[in-house]
């Protein structure tokens, strides 16, 4: 069973001549216990497609379904049992504590965890009785995750939850989300974080003016594109000679090759230095990384007009 | 409802209950308003010749707390609770969970309820001892004040669906708080109007609550008289409940 499917989904905001698209026609699916990430820069469209998945917004046009043929507007009241969601920002009472916050919330959720123990998961136990308005940026973060999951929800939404954390804050978050998907959670994460995604997702898609750009694995994502040779190298060295496949460039004394044939260039280049006995100074071999496809989908202006049907 | 709904009503009071204890200008609210409102009455009541239009002044007091409470600490309370909930992210936050729109919106407002209910129970009862006057209908207040509750919740839901952001609270407010008061026999007797306009008035919300609190010290509506002020309310509270579920905004606009 498909956990989340979403078929050309449409969401658009205001009407008439003023109307706008913030999401064109993505569709995806998500298996049960998979981490999906949607990856893309400010404006992609994340928060619009995931606020369709919570059911906080109806779409446009398109179908999305969860637990297999559950509609989140619809089936509300049989699907919010079963899931949890962190929303970008806030929707805290700034003069209640941290405790207080979430044992309120708890006491809302089915099945929900302890909340001492919910406070100790998200590393809030010494914060407890700090009121919400006094926590700093990624505390606020952590107290939503606490939230969101203190129902064990067997899909879990999850926009951005680690803007504003300093690294040690995002790490203790991975370890969570990755803790929870092993508790078989199936998890849909939206972030501008290419190494967030990197390092959680099963798969991903990767979203820019609305539309989804890229989508699968980091490896089937990556496939496309070129892997980098790059070293330093006295400008006497004839770099015209090199015995590889790619194209070589040279800025400001450094060697850049691009090319599809990782192994085989590196393996021609090496070999060679060795029996010029040129040394390649800092030689690094680089595949094609999650960054070069996101910057190249990112830099892309072509501008769509609205769709009038 | 269900017991679900009640027991997640019980949690959204009681984080009302617990937030309004914080802040502590929240007591002067509760206690001054009531004590200014009978000093008024004290006052006004030596001034309007009620006994010439065949009015005792007793139960036509009574009345007029009822309505003045359940727009000031009533309506207007609640209308700027929702919006500064909403402007918060709460409301859009609560919507993620498990809470049904409706017990969102009712359990946000239930403490107010309460403080009304309270405050109007507390000075009906002083006024009722200030005129020497005792309920001799008390179904029919009771109606009036459920069916005020009901009105005046449904309302906020309705103005707070048209408020952009807190600061424009003020000013959505303006017409029930000044025109309301005016019309629907809170601050003059419809008997006092000329007959034609009082007939038409009858009509205007909040003025079957005030017929029937009023008619609770009276006694002066029949079973006929009480059902229809009881449908005009509403009436009107399904009007605005309309409006409220059409328009009502979850989240700050963008």
């Amino acid at each position: 069973m498909t956990q989340i499917l979403v078929e050309d989904v449409w969401r658009r905001y205001g009407s008439g001549k003023r109307a706008f698209s913030a999401v064109r026609g993505v569709s995806f699916t998500v298996q049960p216990g998979q981490l999906f990430a949607l990856l893309g820069t400010n404006g992609a469209g994340k928060t619009s497609t995931v606020e369709m998945l919570e059911g906080l917004a109806a779409p446009y046009r398109g179908k999305v379904r969860l637990f297999g043929d559950l509609d989140p507007v619809a089936d509300r009241a049989k699907i919010r049992p079963r899931t949890g969601a962190m929303l970008q920002e806030g929707g805290f009472i700034a003069h209640l504590t941290t405790a207080e916050t979430l044992r309120m919330w708890a006491e809302l959720t089915t099945g929900a965890r302890p909340v001492d123990e919910g406070l100790e998961l998200a590393g809030l136990g010494h914060r407890a009785d700090v009121a919400v308005q006094n926590l700093s940026g990624g505390e606020k973060r952590r107290l939503d995750l606490a939230m969101a999951t203190i129902g064990r929800p067997e899909i879990l939404f999850l926009d951005e939850p680690t803007t504003g954390m300093d690294a040690e804050g995002r790490h203790a978050t991975w370890k969570l989300i990755r803790g929870l998907q092993e508790q078989g959670s199936t998890i849909l994460l939206t972030t501008h974080n290419l190494e967030e995604a990197e390092s959680l997702a099963d798969r991903l898609a990767i979203m820019h003016r609305g539309r989804m750009a890229a989508c699968g694995t980091v490896t089937e994502i990556v496939a496309d594109h070129l892997s980098t040779l790059s070293f330093g190298a006295d400008p006497s060295v004839p770099i015209g000679d090199l015995p590889v496949a790619g194209t070589v460039e040279q800025q400001a004394g450094r060697v850049t090759i691009t090319t599809g044939e990782l192994q085989s260039d590196a393996t021609r280049l090496l070999t060679w230095a060795a029996g010029k006995d040129v040394v390649l100074d800092r030689f690094t071999a680089r595949p094609a990384s999650l960054e070069e496809a996101f910057i190249r989908i990112a830099n892309t202006t072509d501008v769509e007009p609205e769709e009038t049907k | 409802m269900t017991a679900v709904a009640l027991r997640q009503m019980g949690t959204l009071f009681r984080v009302e209950w617990r937030l309004f204890h914080r802040i502590r200008s929240n007591y002067v609210f509760v206690l001054v308003i009531p004590l200014l409102l009978l000093l008024g009455m004290r006052f006004v009541q030596e001034q309007m010749d009620l006994a010439a239009h065949g009015l005792s002044a007793g139960p036509v007091m009574v009345a007029t707390a009822a309505g003045i409470l359940l727009i000031f600490s009533l309506y207007s309370s609640v209308t700027g609770l929702y919006v500064a909930r909403r402007e918060e992210l709460v409301l859009k936050r609560l919507r993620t969970g498990e809470v049904a729109d409706p017990v969102i919106l009712a359990g946000g407002a239930s403490l107010y309820v309460a403080i009304a209910v309270a405050q109007i129970v507390v000075v009906t009862a002083v006024l009722s001892v200030m005129f020497g006057v005792a309920p001799r209908q008390a179904p029919a207040a009771l109606l009036g004040l459920v069916t005020g509750v009901v009105l005046m919740t449904a309302m906020a839901a309705a103005t707070a669906a048209l408020c952009r952001t807190v600061e424009s609270v003020m000013v959505a407010t303006l017409p029930a708080i000044f025109v309301l008061p005016m019309i629907a026999g809170i601050y003059i007797p419809r008997e006092v109007l000329p007959d034609n306009l009082g007939d038409i008035l009858a009509y205007a919300p909040l003025s079957g609550t005030i017929d029937l609190v009023r008619s609770g010290w009276t006694a002066e509506l029949g079973l006929a008289g009480i059902v229809t002020r009881v449908l005009v309310d509403l009436v009107w509270a399904g009007l605005f409940a309309w409006v409220a579920a059409k328009r009502f905004r979850w989240e700050p606009r963008t």
